[in-house]
C-alpha cells in the first residue's frame, strides 16, 4: 500500500448502490493511502458527505431520478464544500450534463462507467496534490 | 295550422342537444302535430357503389326502431312513372308525388306494382292487413333535388286517414323538414371524413421504426389527408425556447435547416412575439388566414418563414391554418398547413380534422417516449453489470501485477473481485434470457413447432446446473426431486420451454440475489394430487408483509442489500408466464428469515402423466 503525503489524511465518500463498482474503487482508493467511507442512498450522502473532502459520487444512486445530483446538490446548499466531486454514471454525458449545473466554487468531473481505476485514482491524487 | 305546428316543431328543436335528439324531436313533433302513431322520415344516401338510396333519418317512439335501421331504399330507377321503384317509399322519391291512402287494400290496389312491404311487416308485426289504417307520404325537396320521404301512419280516431288541413300543412313545412334533412347530409359527410382520416397515419406507421422517417410520413400523410400543398410540422426544442422544423412536405429542402422561432413568456404582447407560428404556441390557440393581407395585418407577423417558401414558387399564399399541439397542458410544437389544393380555404372539417392529426402526434410522440424510458431502463440492466465485470477485471489484473512486482497478493481480496464479477455475470444472462422471452412474446406469428414431452425434473436440473458457474459469495444450491416428480412430464412446444426456463431462472436469481453470504437456495420438486410443485426457497432477508401484494406489479423492485434496484422486471416476467400457461404461484416470507416460491403446474389427464 503506497500512502503518498498528499492521500493521508484524506477522505473519499464513494457513493453508489452498486456493491460491483463500490469494492474495487474503495480497495484501490485505500491502496493508494486514501480514507475510503461508503454510502448506498441519498440520506446516506447528505449525512456522511460533510465528513469528506473528495465526493466520488454515483448520477443516479438507488432510483433513475438522479438522487445523486439531487444529493450534492442539497449539501451544498446547506453550504458545504468538498475539494472535489468526481459523477460517475452508465449514463453517456451529454444526457447528464444540462443536471449536472453544479455551482463553479466546486470543482467537479464526470466519469463514465465502467472507467479504469487508475484514471480516477490520477484524477483524485491529482486533486489532492493541488490542495496540498 | 302550418305556423302553429313550425311553431311546435322549432320549440322542440331547440331543446335537443346533439344530432340523434334533433332527429327525433322533430319526428315526435310532426308525429304529435298530426296526431299519426307513426311518423317516420327517410333521408338520401349514396351507397358504396355510388347509387342513391333512402335511409331512416329518425321514426317516432311506437315505430321499430332497430328492425327499420336496416331498411333501405332504391331510388335509381329511371321510370318517371314509378314502374321500377323500389317500395312506396321510393317510389316518393322517385317520382316526386305525394301518396295518400286509407286502408291496406287501397295501398295494395293502386302500389302493388312498387309494394314490397319491409316497413310495414317490420312495423306490423307481419299483419300489416290487421293494423294498417292510413298512410301519407311527402317527397322532400331541396329546390329540385329530393333529399328525403316524411311518412305519416294511422291518423288516430279515423277511419278514412289524414284529412285535407293536415296534408296542408304538411306541404307547408316540408322546406324546413327538407333542410334539416339536408343538414343531416352534411353532417354525415363530414363525421365519415373524421372518422377515416387517421387510417393513413396508422398505415404509415406500420413500417419499420425510424424516427426520422417516421416524422416524413407523419407529415406527408398529413398533407394528403387533408388534401393540401403544404404542411409543417413544428416541435418546441427541450430547453423550451424555441420551435424548429422537424419536418415537412411540400417545399425544397433548404428550406429547412434555417427555421425557427423564438419562443417567449406569455406574458409578452402580440408585437413582440417572433412569427405566427410562436403566436400559436404560445398563445395555445389555433389560427387562420384566408388572403394574404389577413396574414400580415396579424401582429406577430414576420414574414420570415413566408419568404422562404413563396419567393419563387409558381404559386402564391392564399390560405393558412395552424393549431398547436398539446400534451395535456404544455404545448410541445405546432402544425400547419397551407393552400389546400381543391378548395378556396380551409373548412370548418379541415380544422377538425387537423386538431384531430394534431392530437395523434401526441400519441406517438407519448409512445416514442415510453419506449425511449423502457429501452433507457433496460440499457441500464445491461451496461451497470458489464461495468462491474470490466473494473473488477481490472482490479484483479491490478492483484496479478503485485505477485509480478513481487509484493503480496492478497487471496481474499482477488476472490473478493471474482465474486462480483460472477454476480454481474449472473445478472446479465437472466436479463438477458428474459429480453428473449418478452421479445419473443411480442413478436412474429411463426408457429413455434409441435408441443414435445418434457421432463419437468431434467429442465430444472438443467437450469440449476447452468446457474451453478455463476454462484457468488458462497452460495450453494440444494436440490431434490421427489420420485414421483420425475415422471412428471408437460408437452411444450419451444416458445413454452423458453417461458418455463425464463420462469425457473428468475425465480433462481431472485433467490441468489437475496440470500446472506454462504446461503443456501433450495430448490425442490414434488408431486402434490394432479400437479408438479416447484418450490424455490431461500433464507435471506424476506419481503416486508406491505410489499408482498405487490412484488409482481411490473416496476416494483424490493431493494436488496450490495444490489442495485431492479426495474422489476423479473417477477412482473414470471406474472406473465404463469398467466400464459394458467400455472399459480403462492408465496410465503418473513422479514429477515427467507422466501419461498411455489409453482403449480397442473399435468393434464392423458398425455400428461
Amino acid at each position: 500500500m503506497s500512502t503518498s503525503r498528499q492521500t493521508a489524511g484524506i477522505t473519499v465518500l464513494v457513493a453508489d448502490d452498486d456493491d460491483g463498482y463500490r469494492f474495487p474503487i474503495k480497495a484501490c482508493l485505500e491502496d493508494h493511502g486514501f480514507t475510503v467511507i461508503e454510502a448506498t442512498t441519498r440520506e446516506e450522502v447528505i449525512a456522511l458527505g460533510p465528513g469528506a473532502q473528495i465526493w466520488v459520487v454515483d448520477v443516479r444512486l438507488p432510483t433513475a431520478e438522479m438522487e445523486g445530483i439531487q444529493a450534492v446538490r442539497s449539501l451544498l446548499e446547506a453550504g458545504t464544500r468538498p475539494h472535489y466531486v468526481v459523477f460517475i454514471s452508465v449514463i453517456p454525458q451529454e444526457n447528464v450534463t444540462e443536471r449536472l449545473s453544479i455551482p463553479g466554487f466546486v470543482k467537479s468531473d464526470f466519469l463514465g462507467k465502467p472507467f479504469e481505476l487508475q484514471v480516477l485514482l490520477e484524477m483524485l491524487t491529482g486533486r489532492a496534490e493541488r490542495e496540498a | 295550422m302550418a305556423n302553429v305546428v313550425r311553431e311546435i316543431i322549432l320549440a322542440s328543436i331547440s331543446k335537443a342537444t346533439s344530432f340523434d335528439e334533433l332527429g327525433k324531436q322533430i319526428v315526435e313533433a310532426c308525429a304529435n302535430s298530426l296526431d299519426a302513431e307513426v311518423c317516420t322520415i327517410w333521408r338520401r344516401y349514396t351507397d358504396d357503389s355510388g347509387a342513391p338510396r333512402l335511409r331512416l333519418l329518425s321514426a317516432s317512439a311506437k315505430a321499430p326502431q332497430t328492425i327499420a335501421q336496416e331498411i333501405t331504399y332504391a331510388i335509381h330507377g329511371q321510370d318517371p312513372e314509378g314502374h321500377d321503384a323500389d317500395g312506396v317509399t321510393g317510389y316518393v322519391a322517385q317520382t316526386r308525388r305525394e301518396v295518400h291512402v286509407s286502408s291496406f287494400s287501397e295501398l295494395k290496389d293502386r302500389f302493388g306494382f312498387c309494394w314490397r312491404g319491409y316497413m310495414d311487416n317490420a312495423q306490423w308485426g307481419g299483419q300489416p292487413n290487421e293494423y294498417f289504417r292510413s298512410l301519407s307520404a311527402f317527397p322532400l325537396l331541396l329546390g329540385n333535388r329530393v333529399v328525403g320521404v316524411l311518412k305519416f301512419e294511422n291518423k288516430r280516431g279515423s277511419a278514412v286517414g289524414f284529412p285535407e288541413e293536415d296534408l296542408t300543412t304538411i306541404r307547408e313545412i316540408a322546406v324546413d323538414i327538407a333542410l334539416a334533412v339536408h343538414f343531416f347530409e352534411l353532417l354525415e359527410f363530414h363525421e365519415e371524413k373524421l372518422i377515416q382520416a387517421p387510417a393513413p397515419l396508422v398505415a404509415a406507421l406500420l413500417g419499420p421504426f425510424d424516427p426520422k422517417e417516421l416524422l416524413s410520413k407523419i407529415v406527408k400523410t398529413i398533407a394528403d389527408t387533408l388534401h393540401t400543398r403544404i404542411c409543417t410540422l413544428w416541435l418546441v426544442d427541450s430547453a423550451g425556447k424555441e420551435l424548429r422544423l422537424a419536418d415537412g412536405y411540400g417545399f425544397s429542402t433548404e428550406a429547412r435547416a434555417k427555421q425557427t422561432y423564438r419562443l417567449a413568456d406569455p406574458s409578452v404582447p402580440d408585437e413582440e412575439i417572433d412569427g405566427i407560428t410562436a403566436w400559436v404556441a404560445i398563445r395555445k390557440k389555433p389560427f387562420w388566414a384566408n388572403s394574404w393581407s389577413e396574414l400580415k395585418a396579424h401582429p406577430s407577423w414576420r414574414g420570415k418563414w413566408d419568404r422562404e417558401i413563396w419567393t419563387d414558387r409558381g404559386e402564391a399564399f392564399h390560405c393558412l391554418y395552424a393549431v398547436p399541439v398539446l400534451r395535456q397542458d404544455k404545448v410541445i410544437g405546432v402544425l400547419k398547413v397551407e393552400n389546400p389544393i381543391d378548395r378556396a380555404t380551409f373548412t370548418n372539417s379541415d380544422r377538425a380534422m387537423c386538431g384531430m392529426l394534431a392530437n395523434l402526434i401526441v400519441l406517438l410522440d407519448l409512445a416514442q417516449q415510453l419506449r425511449a424510458e423502457l429501452i433507457s431502463d433496460l440499457v441500464h440492466l445491461i451496461r451497470s453489470p458489464i461495468g462491474q465485470v470490466l473494473m473488477n477485471l481490472s482490479a484483479l489484473l491490478d492483484e496479478i501485477h503485485n505477485l509480478r512486482e513481487g509484493k503480496a497478493f492478497r487471496v481474499a481480496l482477488a476472490e473478493e473481485y471474482v465474486n462480483f464479477i460472477k454476480k454481474a455475470l449472473l445478472a446479465v444472462t437472466v436479463t438477458s434470457r428474459t429480453l428473449v422471452a418478452f421479445a419473443r412474446r411480442t413478436g412474429t406469428l411463426e408457429s413455434a413447432g409441435p408441443p414435445e414431452k418434457t421432463s419437468l425434473a431434467e429442465l430444472v436440473e438443467e437450469r440449476v446446473r447452468e446457474i451453478q458457474p455463476l454462484l457468488y459469495g458462497g452460495i450453494t444450491t440444494k436440490t431434490t426431486i421427489s420420485d414421483a416428480a420425475r415422471e412428471a412430464e408437460l408437452y411444450l412446444d419451444v416458445t413454452d420451454r423458453t417461458r418455463v426456463q425464463t420462469l425457473v431462472d428468475n425465480l433462481l436469481h431472485n433467490a441468489i440475489k437475496y440470500s446472506r453470504a454462504d446461503g443456501v437456495v433450495e430448490v425442490g420438486l414434488c408431486r402434490q394430487d394432479g400437479s408438479a410443485v416447484l418450490m424455490i426457497r431461500d433464507y435471506g432477508q424476506g419481503i416486508a408483509e406491505e410489499d408482498l401484494p405487490r412484488i409482481f406489479e411490473p416496476g416494483f423492485s424490493r431493494r436488496a442489500p450490495g444490489h442495485p434496484q431492479g426495474t422489476g422486471m423479473g417477477l412482473a416476467t414470471v406474472k406473465q408466464i404463469l398467466e400464459r400457461l394458467n400455472w399459480s404461484c403462492q408465496v410465503n416470507s418473513r422479514a429477515g428469515e427467507g422466501t419461498t416460491f411455489q409453482v403449480s403446474m397442473p399435468l393434464r389427464g392423458g398425455r400428461d402423466t
